[in-house]
Order: structure tokens, then sequence, then C-alpha cells
């Protein structure tokens, strides 16, 4: 029975914790402009993330050190330091996209100027990952997530015509008033918002402070390939609002309130509040997650103590990592830079260091000296190098689609 | 003529990359001249901008009509999207178009100031909480929103 429980809070904080301020405005601002034409980004995302994400779960498992301190020793100092300073340097913009985002739904709730929430936030979250336990942080923050299911009951109250959705998904099509390039943009954007480098990193190193074992490996499994995809379908029912209500009317999302808008037309005010909630802990737990992210990674590459499993003053130089990131996340906003913006600029920043982060995964879950008979076999190795295809893809264009397209805005 | 030394050649590359990037950043601070092509797309994307921002304040004021949104909700929606219409607003008046897109100026000029008035209208509205004036505002904003979206089709 506690196996049971333990499966379901899993998979239940894989759901409300997979979607964050990236997937969040990038769905919305997506379904507003192509409808659901992307959604086949989302769904090749979702794969993804939950391919490498076992790998990196199993790494863990079996050898009981997580991913940067493999991929350090594996690739040697040198390439693990380019890893590390373009991981910790597109994290870190996602951390700042997170504080931006608890402090946008905060302002959303209040109607109080963001500025003001930031450095509360700030503060908020350092305290969370300085004083709470590791499976706190997890848990709660997945579980109010969950409030993010207020946007599948919206979509459902909204009474689309389901077949035309599906058909406008499958057939993949642009609208007319949109260019190719920017259509390309997006699914790029789309695509590293949905396989976000940090998730890989919090969801190893996790596996590290829970002290997973070979034999947690089926419930990991299970958290990744049930969780992973259910989170994915709120993401498309964010997407899917946007394109019933903001599409047809010609709205194109720029703002957290405008994202919110389909679950008022649906649900009123208690919808808002839901979605309210869900927005304040989606963002705050991702936050929390890049935040330790970024120590992580620092701390496993230079072979400090790291983890919430150290008492604070055990791993201080972890722990001042955290506290430094989240200062300068802080004063980032304070020069009033539109938090969105910067949301943008994170996923498709993502797309261009994911190869960094999913190539060492693959060789390292191909080592059989470390992973023995836990090693890749054909379906992950299949899956696995198409990915790294595609991820390379996504990340040579990244750039360039950025330009071109005057980030989505040609 | 002899060869520069490695190290002054390099001197001479930064200041030759400094430059250009100097001027490539003033040049930003000169007023743009656009051709016809790109005055009419910089004139749709401003439309659609307005027609975005335009039509989020009219549902705004419908839903709070209904009852179905909190204040805070809606004043920090309307603080962006007047954000929003002011920004684009400017950008599209600090642009110097051909003379025969005047008429296209004047309509786009003239429809984004009416936007971002009836939008200080309705957050005054809004922050006051008179209420019976959410329905024709947002029906002006409606038919506002629906010009400017023709005019922004019929430039594509």
């Amino acid at each position: 029975m506690k196996k049971i429980l333990s499966l379901a809070l899993g998979i239940l904080t894989a759901i409300g914790g997979f979607v964050d301020i990236g997937d969040l405005v990038t769905n919305a601002q997506v379904g507003s402009r192509f409808g659901m034409s992307l959604a086949w980004v989302v769904v090749l995302g979702v794969i993804g993330i939950g391919v490498f994400s076992e790998m990196s779960g199993r790494v863990v498992a079996v050898s009981g050190r997580p991913t940067f301190d493999v991929i350090r020793e594996r690739l040697g100092p040198r390439a693990a330091m380019a890893n590390l300073v373009g991981s910790v340097a597109v994290t870190l913009l996602t951390y700042i996209a997170e504080i931006g985002g608890v402090a946008l739904a905060l302002e959303l709730g209040t109607s109080v100027y963001e500025y003001f929430w930031v450095p509360f936030t700030a503060a908020a979250i350092w305290f969370v990952l300085w004083r709470a336990k590791f499976n706190i942080i997890e848990n709660a923050f997945g579980l109010l997530g969950l409030a993010l299911i207020v946007f599948s009951v919206a979509l459902w109250q909204l009474g689309p015509d389901w077949s035309q959705m599906l058909s406008n998904a499958v057939t993949a099509d642009k609208p007319d008033a949109e260019a190719w390039p920017t259509y390309f943009y997006y699914a790029v954007a789309l695509f590293g918002a949905a396989m976000t480098p940090y998730e890989v990193f919090f969801f190893s190193s996790g596996g590290v402070e829970e002290k997973w074992s070979p034999s947690f490996l089926p419930t990991m499994r299970a958290n990744v390939l049930i969780g992973f995809p259910l989170g994915g379908l709120l993401s498309l029912s964010i997407a899917g609002c946007a394109a019933v209500t903001l599409l047809p009317a010609g709205v194109s999302v720029d703002t957290l309130g405008q994202v919110a808008l389909p679950v008022v037309f649906a649900l009123g005010k208690i919808g808002l509040a839901i979605a309210i909630l869900g927005f304040f802990a989606a963002t705050f737990g991702a936050a929390c997650e890049t935040g330790l992210a970024v120590g992580y990674s620092v701390g496993q590459y230079f072979g400090w103590q790291w983890g919430k499993f150290f008492r604070p003053r055990e791993a201080a130089r972890f722990h001042a990592v955290i506290l430094v990131s989240t200062v300068l996340a802080g004063l980032v906003l304070l020069t009033t830079v539109d938090p969105i913006m910067v949301t943008e600029f994170s996923v498709v920043f993502s797309a261009l260091a994911l190869p960094l982060t999913y190539l060492p995964i693959l060789i390292v879950a191909n080592d059989r000296d470390y992973m023995g008979r836990h090693h890749n076999k054909w379906l992950a190795n299949t899956l696995g190098s198409i990915y790294l295809v595609i991820v390379l893809v996504a990340s040579i264009a990244a750039l360039p689609l950025m330009i071109w397209t005057k980030m989505g805005t040609a | 003529m002899r060869p520069a030394y490695p190290a002054a050649r390099a001197r001479r590359v930064y200041a030759a990359v400094a430059a250009a990037l100097l001027a490539v950043t003033l040049s930003g601070c000169i007023p743009a001249t656009p051709d016809a092509d790109t005055y009419r797309d910089k004139a749709e994307r401003t439309l659609g901008a307005g027609v975005s921002q335009t039509t989020t304040v009219a549902m705004i004021l419908r839903n709070l009509h209904k009852d179905k949104m909190f204040r805070p909700a809606a004043i920090t929606q309307m603080r962006y999207s007047q954000g929003s219409l002011d920004t684009a607003s400017t950008a599209f008046n600090e642009l110097t178009g051909p003379a025969q897109l005047d008429d296209l100026t004047r309509k786009v000029s003239s429809w984004m100031s009416d936007a971002q008035t009836k939008a200080d209208d309705a957050r005054t509205a809004i922050e006051r909480g008179n209420r019976g004036e959410y329905l024709p505002l947002a029906k002006e904003l409606t038919s506002l929103a629906d010009k400017m979206e023709k005019l922004e089709k019929s430039l594509r």
C-alpha cells in the first residue's frame, strides 16, 4: 500500500511539476497564434524529455551518482566545463524567468506591481531552498501545480469542435496570417520549453537526494512514462484554451493575464482563482527546481558537498551558489526587464543548449562500466539517437530563427 | 612595408569591431524612413498589436460586467494592455512613412490613439467601479478592433 501511495504521489507531482513559466507562456502564445497546429512539438518534447529523464534516472539509480558528476568523469574536466558553463547559463536564465513568473502570478492576484514582489519572492525561494526538506519542495509544489488542471476543465467547458481541433493538430498547418519561419521559431521554442535542461539536472540530482537504487527503477519509470505525458496534456490544454478563445478574436498572448483569460470565460472567478494558484505553484516549484539545479551542477562539477540531504553548514558552497544565483536573479528582474521576454529568451536558449545536456547522458547511459546490465538497450538507443538529431537541428536553428523572425514578431 | 606584429594586428581588429558595433548602435538612434513595403509591414504589425490589446480590454470589460473576473486581475491586465498600446503606437509614430501612404499613416495613428484613449477610460471605469460603463466601452472597443483588423488584413 505504501508503495502504491508513493507511486501515485510521484506521478501526481510529475504531472503538477511538469509545467513551468516557459510551458505556460509558450503554449498559450502558440495556441493563440497557431491553434493546435504545433501540438506535435509538445508530443515530440514530452517523449524526448521522457527518454532522457529515464536514462539519467537509470544512471543515478545504478551508479548512485548524478548526471554532472558522471559527465565530468567520463568526458574530462574541459569538456565538462564547457557543458557546465552553457547549462548553468541557461538554467540561470530560466531561474530568472521562474522568479519573474511567481512575481507576475502575485501581481495578477493582487494588482500590486510585480517589481514589488520580486525581492519577497526571491527571499522566499531562497528561504525554502535553505530550510525546507527536498521531498517537501518536490511534493508540495508538484501537488499544488495540479491546480493547472483547471485549463483542461476550462477547455472541456468551452466545448470546442474536437474533431476540428484534432484535425488542426494532425495536419500541422499554419494559419495564413503567419509565416513558416515564425512557425518553426515557435516549434523550436516549444521544444526548448518541453525539454529544458534543468529538468534533467533536477530529476537526476533528486534521485541522489532520495537515494534511488536499481530497485527504484520501476517507480522512476512510472513517474516518467505516466506523469510526464499527463503533464504534457496540461500543456496541450493551455494551448487548446488559447486556440479556442484567443485565436478567433485576434488576441496574441504577451502576458500571464491573457494566458488566464480563457479560464475566466469558461469558469469565471473560481476558475481564475485556481488558475492563479496554479501559476504560483508551478512557477514557485520550478524556481526552486532551477535554483537547486544551478547549485547541483556547480557543486557536482567541482566535487563539493551538495544537496539537501546535507545540513546547510556542511554544504556551504552549494548553498552559497544558490544564494548568489537568487540575488543575481532578483537584481536582473529589478532592472524592470519583462519576465515574459526573459521567458521567451530562456526557452530559445534552452533549445540552443540542449545537445550539451543530452549528448553526455546518452554516452554515459551506454557505458557498461557505469551501467553494467542496465546500460541502454536498442529501444533507448534508437530513441536517444533520433532525439539527438532532433536536438541538434533545434539547437542549430534556434538563434538564426530568433534573429530572422525578430523573436516571432515578424 | 613591414608586417604588423600579431598583437598590433589584433588591436586593429578589436578597434574595427568596436567601431562597427558603435556605428550599428548609433544607427538605432537615427529616425527610420522605411520604404513602402517595410512601412506597410510596420503598419500591419502595429495594427496587429492594436487589435490584440483592444480585444483583450473588451474581453475584460465583458467578463467584469458578468462578474466573472476579479478586479485586481483585470487592473493588472489593463496596465499591460495600455503599456503595449503605448509602445506600439509610439514605435509607429516615430517612423516617417512614404508620402503615398499618408492615408494609411493617418488611419493607423488615429485608431491607435483612439484605442489608447478608450483603454484609459476602461481602466478608470474599472478602478472606480463604474459598472454601467463596461458594456458600452466594450462595444466601442470591439468596433474599433474590427476596423483595425480589416485594415490589417488588407495589408497582408
